[in-house]
Parts: structure tokens; C-alpha cells; sequence
């Protein structure tokens, strides 16, 4: 298989697991798909968040910051994205410089 | 131009220029396994996954039936997001529903989801704003990444550290009862212990089933 033939089929792959059920117009999911895909996003960010801290490269102690910077922003400002962004890399970059 | 599209667009700058520095992460890594820069800003343009992209790139000495099984793997954590995203935008025309569908990346769905939380009516054309945003964004660092190389080396930056606070910023208005902190925390756990026993392409899509299932139960 060619390398070109390869990304073709993995984007083909990609594709559709991104349309599957975007394929026909569906206006709410009921009962347990309901409830499942309610709580699913959160679980999913949360997840990719931890997967991202735990496999960065760098100090331990420069990301247990930006962690705590993250959560600190998130409380300061109302759980906005750029209080967490804003404070979360602040306290990164200053305990990188300090470590 | 439509209000919505121009918010997504406003909302999707920090998250364009994270998936930026990972867009050059990409090309570089892309063109060091044997890529020519051209195949590599393609594969940036057919798949639209950062996480399938470096799998792929990854896993070319192990052959395609590997690349494949890893990129399937990857792609099942999009059927809930699928689901989630029919339910938000409503009725819409095939073609936007698959346009929609072409850049259902993490980062605009967070944002979708996080502007539905907050009253945004029109999503389609929000998430139109923000996919458009995040994937130009994502063509051109691929480019340079192919094309400059080595030149930059965007993981010294700390991205991975920028991408994992802006997870937590989509995560964090989502966070509101007993039942959401369950949630996070089972998520947590669960992501620790699929990164000691699990393929990587498998791990995400498992932990948030997981935690997903133990917040119904909590509900319940």
C-alpha cells in the first residue's frame, strides 16, 4: 500500500466515523443515549486533559503549576477558557523559569 | 457576515494557534518518517486529526493493517461526538451536516458544546466559524513544519502542557454538581489506568466511556 493510499484510507476512515450520525438530521437523543450524551463531552475533555498533562515532556513541578494555575483560573474567572488558559500558562512558564 | 460564524471564528483563535504549534509538530515529524512535504500538508488537508495524523506517521514501520487498527481506534471516541453534534446543530442540509462532520476535531466540538451551554443558537454556523479557523490554521503550520523543519521545535514551547489547560477550560463550565465532579474524577482515574494497560489509540475513547458510564450510575 502506498503512503498516499494510506492517508487517502485513514482519512476515509476518519470521515466516517465523524458522519456516522450526521448522516441523516436528528433533532434530540431520548433516555440513556440522552443521558450518555450529556455526560460524555466532560468525560472526554477531562480525559484528553489528563492525557495531555501526564505525557507532556518537562518538569513535574511546571505542569502540577500550570495545573493549579488552570484550576485557580477556573475559579477566578468563572470557569472561563481564557481565566484557565491565561493563569494555567503563566504559572507554567514562571515555575519553567524557576525549576 | 453571519454573527454566529464570526463568534466561532473569535472563540476559535486561542485553540488555532495551539493546534498551530502542533500543525508544525506534525509536518516536521511528518517529513522525518519519510513523507515528502506535499504528502504531508495532504494528509494535514484529507484526515483533519492531529491524533490519527502522528499515529499514522508513528506507526509507518509496523504497516498499514497497524496505521489502520490505530486510526480506527482513535475514530470511535467521533461516534458519541457524531451523536452529540446531530442533537446540537438540528435540522440542517446534508452538505453542511457533512461539512460539519469533515472537522469534528476535539477542539471546535468543545467549543460547540461549551456555546450551546451558553445560549448560542445558531451552532452550525459557530462551528462553521471555528472548524474554518482551526483548519486554516492547521494546513499552514503543517506547511511550514514540512517545509522549515527542524528549524522549530514546538514541544519545547510546552504546547502539550497549553493543549491540557485548554481541555480544562472547555471542561471546567461543564463542572456544576456532585454528579459532574463523579465524572471528572472517574475520568481522571480511568485515563490513568487506560495509559498503563491500553494502546494509546484506545485509551481517551475507553476512559471517557468509562466515566461516562459511572456518571449515569451516579445519576441513577
Amino acid at each position: 500500500m502506498s503512503d498516499v493510499a494510506l492517508v487517502i484510507a485513514a482519512g476515509a476512515i476518519t470521515f466516517a466515523s465523524r458522519a456516522a450520525f450526521l448522516i441523516k438530521p436528528r433533532a434530540a437523543w431520548g433516555g440513556r443515549v440522552g443521558r450518555f450524551l450529556d455526560i460524555f463531552p466532560l468525560a472526554l475533555f477531562v480525559a484528553i486533559a489528563t492525557s495531555e498533562f501526564t505525557s507532556a515532556p518537562g518538569s513535574p513541578v511546571a505542569i502540577a503549576a500550570a495545573i493549579g494555575g488552570g484550576v485557580a483560573g477556573a475559579m477566578l474567572f468563572r470557569r472561563s477558557l481564557w481565566g484557565v488558559l491565561g493563569l494555567g500558562a503563566v504559572a507554567f512558564y514562571l515555575a519553567r523559569s524557576l525549576v | 457576515m453571519n454573527p454566529a460564524f464570526r463568534q466561532g471564528a473569535r472563540d476559535s483563535a486561542v485553540i488555532a494557534l495551539a493546534a498551530a504549534a502542533f500543525g508544525v509538530a506534525y509536518g516536521v515529524l511528518a517529513v522525518d518518517a519519510g513523507f515528502t512535504p506535499a504528502l504531508a500538508l495532504f494528509s494535514s488537508a484529507v484526515i483533519v486529526s492531529g491524533a490519527a495524523q502522528f499515529s499514522l506517521v508513528g506507526l509507518l514501520p509496523a504497516g498499514p493493517v497497524a496505521v489502520l487498527v490505530a486510526v480506527t481506534g482513535l475514530g470511535l471516541r467521533h461516534l458519541p461526538m457524531s451523536a452529540k453534534l446531530a442533537e446540537l446543530i438540528g435540522p440542517q442540509r446534508l452538505t453542511t451536516r457533512l461539512r460539519l462532520a469533515f472537522i469534528l476535531v476535539d477542539e471546535t466540538f468543545g467549543l460547540t458544546v461549551r456555546a450551546a451551554d451558553r445560549g448560542q443558537h445558531d451552532l452550525a454556523s459557530y462551528k462553521s466559524g471555528a472548524d474554518l479557523t482551526v483548519y486554516g490554521c492547521w494546513l499552514l503550520a503543517t506547511a511550514a513544519g514540512a517545509w522549515l523543519g527542524a528549524a522549530i521545535d514546538p514541544a519545547a514551547a510546552g504546547v502539550g502542557v497549553l493543549f491540557g489547560l485548554l481541555f480544562l477550560g472547555l471542561a471546567a463550565p461543564f463542572v456544576r454538581t456532585r454528579r459532574d465532579l463523579l465524572v471528572a474524577v472517574s475520568a481522571i482515574v480511568a485515563t490513568l489506568i487506560a495509559m498503563r494497560v491500553l494502546p494509546s489509540a484506545w485509551q481517551l475513547t475507553t476512559a471517557a466511556v468509562v466515566a461516562t458510564l459511572v456518571g449515569m450510575v451516579g445519576d441513577e
